[in-house]
């Protein structure tokens, strides 16, 4: 054994070591199996996924440090393992019958896809500069391979392009602020490097460290002015991808951004806060904004996805504990609601038709009443109306922003709800009133009335009883942060 | 959960959705047994707190039972009913789940403890009103819906920041008085979006812009719950607000002013809505114990007779499919149950005596005369007068007299004669026995509306009226096409009339009418057309030149999106630019 790792340490990573294990028994079944008969991967692909959550269980009040702080394994790592998995899950529900319209092979998507969820879990317990860098790259890369996943779609191979040179610029201006990190505290452990800088007169290079960190998970969040590959990106992916990269992609990138800031960076507190809050306004208001015009749904989605980031700066500015609780419990509904939304556009995914523009909406609720419900429902909840789970949500993140004396942001806040729901109700009339469009059933099948009653559900319940999610999130918030080091938890 | 307690507002939600899933005769039973419970839960409940439930550290209250809440509840449960025996035979479940939601959220308002809970109920009725105009399915109706989505969750989001400005300064969600916070924020915030749902001008122009585009039937549930539950949620927490006196004066007016000029049936009783909720506001903001009892006594009659009227308007809606005044008349022979059925609501919101109307607006106008308040008392009576004319006199005359233009037209289905006769005798029985009504209002009544002076001086003030309203036909007519039809007036007024009009009125009439040129177009038409100017240009350009130039920066933030990646690049690392510069000069 290496020095400094012990056995136990191998048994603090077995989630990562399960999900590992299952995306490369996917791999070894998709060689196996006949080529007619490889829709069957999806179901070995969730049974890793179910292993792995299973083996989450023994952890749930776990705390300590893994390889000398290479890792985390806590409950604030647990509550964003949990998001990713179920993202997972639904999005591979939502892929079965996509895949097969597509005709493209489920071998490689379904491992990329467990790939990309091992990248995000090690970003969630990752406490050390390298470890977090690593669980990026592991998921970005999947992400760029999957995102040009419809081999003979334009579209696809220019979103998988514009992601990948993109993406490699935003990290290189990452790499580069962590690597003046590194220089001026002499350590790649976030919480040895917050005791470094504890107490340090501000150092101008240590500002413009923070400048490009903040630059470059800014990118990974969608947050403007670091978006511009979002639109065309989400656009042009499979759409099942485009909500996996939408949900999974950014919780990920937040959980790394709390860990960063949060954990590594609280002596620079007053300065990130006042990026974030530039960030957050400006966020909000052209995500918004930008969403108002868009003709195609996807690419609308993709505005309002980069709008929730902004709302979900709210509660980083904020950066109370319950700032922060209201930020994993708004991800976590988030989740939810952006998952069924792109659901129902996969529903209306068929042959011949993309199902993506605003006019295949057209009278939906008379072809399938159900579908049409769902997306009023996600609409709704997106917007943040009552009783959905997405202004439980809201009323929190705001909430949290008042207590930190931040009302401005607040109010902010609040008028680019109002302005969002003008593209959302659009949808909701366009789908109840227009007269229909298509004359023809959507594609609906078992996976996809399954992952729509699981987000219908799950809108519904939390928007009616939010209590355990707020207290799961709570004591996850609370744990940040090694015993002795003070972190910027106020 | 403190005692077992079914809240009658989730009774109709809740159960709004059986009807979708029942056919015919099951289904009608079904649409009159829900409201009939919750009537009859209503009338069985006793005060106190009820449905008490925790939530982020809060007591969410959804029964709190009182006298007030309670008298509300009697009649939006009540109008339900009415509503829904009118609309038996549409045959549209989404209309009839949308109104009962409505209902069902309207009495979930009334019975809130806490803001919390008014807040969700308050948005579910914004929404599920909104779907009820959306339903019609015509253009006009599908915009003038989303219009109303619009300005609702304006009012909606003033409620929200209030109350989290409210919760952060008390730490308390409790809905009562707000009066010892007044000249806060919150309280401001709290009062504008009531006096959104209340239709208060210039917040108002929703409401006859919404509600005569709704179905028939839809209309009849409108008129009942946004601005009667503003009212009662104004009466409960901003009672003796000074500026509301001033404020709902004024409206009575301007309802009034405004229907001069309007022709669509249903948009000039939606104006006379403005105008009588006018009296209601002025009363909460009188804030004495008669006031109170006469804001919510007139709250509980209007909602009865406003919607006996609407169901009238609705019935000659549905049968000729016409809504404007001048394409109509000589409707009496076809539609005489529904013409008299109407005239019951046209006397009762013109007070008459022995109407509903009487016994309460006259506490209104007379909780003013004892605050020894001249002005306002002056300005109810004016607005009484012209309600009289508009709704008692020249809708009715045009609509079922005037001239006969052939209109085939019979009596609209028996369920609506059903509904609107039911509403009919809830105004009478008020009207007569005023005490059934008393004897349920939240303080004690010593008032008695049938005293000699004050029977007098009403039958005087209509008296009058009708005499003007004859005399100032031309006037008001609602376009100049449509005359007179003197033919049916004098073979109704008997020789006696008919001599005296050709002599000694023929004379006056040529004078007075020289008089009403000056006062009637010139004054009164002036400042109405003054005042639609204003809302149009003022108030309307401003929202949608707000609208556009989002529009417009949207565009140009989608054609910022050029697809070129190296583009893309330069915005981000000017991103990082202007980090720097932030981190430079701002930190």
């Amino acid at each position: 054994m290496p020095p400094g790792i012990s056995a136990s340490d191998f048994y603090n990573i077995l989630p990562e070591l399960v999900l590992t294990s299952g995306a490369l028994v996917v791999l070894i079944v998709d060689v196996l199996l006949p080529k007619e008969r490889r829709g069957a991967l999806a179901w070995v692909t969730l049974l890793a996924i179910g292993a792995t959550l299973a083996s989450l269980v023994p952890f749930r009040s776990t705390h300590v440090e893994v390889a000398q702080g290479l890792l985390a394994v806590d409950q604030f790592a647990l509550f964003f393992k949990v998001v990713f998995l179920v993202a997972a899950a639904i999005t591979v529900l939502m892929s079965v019958r996509y895949l097969e319209i597509e005709g493209a092979s489920p071998g490689e998507y379904y491992f990329l896809i467990l790939c990309a969820t091992l990248g995000m879990m090690i970003m969630a317990g990752g406490i050390d500069l390298i470890t977090i860098f690593i669980g990026l790259e592991t998921m970005a890369v999947s992400f760029y391979i999957l995102a040009g996943f419809i081999k003979p779609s334009h579209r696809s191979n220019e979103a998988a392009v514009k992601y990948f040179l993109l993406g490699a610029f935003s990290l290189g201006i990452l790499l580069y602020g962590m690597s003046l990190m590194y220089g001026l505290s002499g350590t790649t452990n976030l919480r040895v490097m917050a005791a470094a800088f504890a107490g340090q007169e501000t150092d101008a290079r240590l500002v413009l460290a923070v400048i490009l960190v903040v630059a470059g998970v800014g990118f990974k969040i969608a947050a403007v002015p670091f978006h511009m590959w979002a639109p065309d990106v989400y656009e042009g992916a499979p759409t099942p991808i485009t909500a996996f990269l939408s949900v999974g992609s950014k919780a990920a990138s937040f959980a790394m951004l709390i860990r960063i800031f949060l954990e590594g960076l609280p002596s620079m507190g007053h300065d990130w806060r006042l990026l974030f809050e530039a960030l957050a306004i400006i966020t909000m208001t052209v995500g918004n904004i930008a969403a108002l015009t868009q003709s195609n749904v996807k690419r609308m989605l993709a505005y309002s996805s980069i709008a929730h980031a902004g709302y979900v700066l709210i509660g980083i500015v904020a950066g109370t504990s319950r700032g922060i609780t209201a930020t994993l419990v708004y991800l976590f509904i988030y989740a939810f609601m952006q998952l069924g939304a792109f659901a129902v556009i996969v529903g209306l995914r068929r042959a011949d038709v993309a199902g993506e523009e605003l006019k295949d909406f057209g009278g939906l609720h008379a072809r399938n009443p159900f579908a049409a419900f769902a997306m009023l429902l996600f609409m709704l909840s997106l917007g943040g109306i009552p009783p959905t789970a997405g202004f439980m949500g809201k009323f929190w993140l705001f909430s949290a922003a008042i207590d930190a004396h931040y009302n401005w942001l607040a109010v902010i806040g609040v008028l680019n709800s109002a302005v969002s729901l003008y593209y959302y109700v659009r949808i909701v009339v366009f789908m109840y009133v227009k007269k229909e469009a298509l004359g023809s059933e959507p594609a609906t099948s078992p996976t996809l009335a399954v992952v729509l009653g699981v987000a219908v559900a799950a809108t519904l319940v939390l928007g009616v009883y939010p209590r355990l999610l707020f207290e799961l999130a709570d004591a996850s918030a609370r744990t940040l942060g090694a015993a002795g080091v003070t972190t910027s938890l106020r | 959960m403190t005692r077992e307690w079914i809240h009658p507002g989730l009774l109709l939600i809740a159960g709004a959705w059986i009807l979708p899933f029942c056919k015919g005769r099951t289904k009608r039973a079904v649409m009159i047994l829900l409201p009939a419970a919750a009537l009859v839960e209503c009338v069985v409940m006793q005060p106190g707190t009820y449905g008490v439930v925790r939530l982020l550290g809060q007591e969410v209250i959804f029964g709190r039972v009182d006298r007030l809440a309670l008298v509300f509840s009697y009649v939006f449960a009540l109008v339900a009913l009415i509503g829904m025996v009118y609309s038996l035979h549409v045959n549209d479940d989404a209309q009839h789940v949308a109104a009962l939601t409505y209902a069902g959220a309207a009495l979930g308002a009334v019975f809130a403890g806490d803001f919390l809970s008014l807040f969700l109920f308050w948005e579910l009725m914004a929404l599920s009103a909104a779907i009820l105009v959306l339903l019609r399915r015509r253009p006009a109706a599908v915009a003038a819906g989303f219009r109303y989505v619009l300005v609702h969750i304006f009012g909606g989001l003033c409620l929200l920041a209030g109350i989290v400005l409210h919760w952060s300064h008390t730490g308390s969600l409790r809905f009562g008085d707000l009066s010892p916070y007044a000249g806060s924020a919150a309280f401001t915030l709290i009062l504008i979006a009531f006096l959104v749902n209340a239709a208060v001008p210039p917040l108002g122009a929703w409401l006859p812009d919404a509600y005569p585009e709704a179905t028939a039937t839809g209309a009849v549930f409108l008129t009942a719950f946004t601005t009667k539950s503003a009212v009662y949620a104004l009466i409960r927490g901003f009672a003796g607000t000074e500026i509301l006196v001033w404020w709902g004066a004024a409206m009575a007016v301007y309802g009034v002013v405004y229907a001069v000029l309007e022709n669509d049936a249903r948009r000039l009783l939606a104006y006379h809505i403005i105008s009588q909720v006018g009296y209601m506001i002025c009363g909460v903001g009188l804030g004495t114990e008669l006031a109170l009892n006469g804001a919510t006594a007139h709250a509980f009659a209007h909602i009865l007779y406003k919607a006996l009227l609407f169901m009238g308007a609705g019935a000659v809606l549905q049968v000729t499919g016409l809504r404007k005044l001048s394409d109509m008349g000589g409707l009496y022979k076809m539609m005489p149950r529904t013409l008299s059925l109407y005239m019951v609501g046209a006397f009762a919101i013109s007070a008459v005596p022995l109407f509903s109307g009487f016994v309460t607006k006259s506490m209104v106008v007379s909780a003013a005369g004892e605050s020894h308040r001249a002005a306002i008392y002056l300005l109810l009576t004016l607005a009484s007068s012209g309600t009289f004319l508009h709704t008692g006199l020249k809708l009715p005359y045009y609509m079922f007299f005037g001239r006969d233009r052939g209109l085939r037209a019979e009596e609209p289905p028996r369920n609506m004669l059903v509904a609107m006769g039911l509403a009919a005798v809830a105004c009478v029985v008020i009207g007569v026995v005023p005490v059934v009504l008393y004897s349920q209002l939240p303080y004690r009544v010593d008032y008695i509306p049938f005293t000699v002076r004050h029977v007098t001086a009403t039958l005087g003030l209509l008296g009058f009226t009708a005499l003007g309203f004859f005399l100032l036909l031309k006037q008001l007519d609602p376009e100049p096409v449509v005359s007179l039809d003197t033919d049916w007036f004098y073979r109704r007024g008997g020789t006696a009339v008919q001599n005296f009009a050709q002599g000694a009125l023929a004379r006056l009439e040529g004078s007075v009418s020289r008089l009403s040129d000056v006062v009637m177009q010139r004054f009164v038409l002036g400042v109405g057309a003054q005042l639609r100017d204003i809302d149009l240009r003022g108030v309307d350009a401003m929202m949608v030149g707000i609208g556009r130039l989002t529009e417009e920066v949207s565009c140009d933030l989608t054609l910022a999106m050029s697809g070129h990646v190296q583009r893309y690049a330069l915005i981000m690392a000017a991103g990082i630019l202007a980090g720097v510069a932030l981190a430079v000069f701002g930190l």
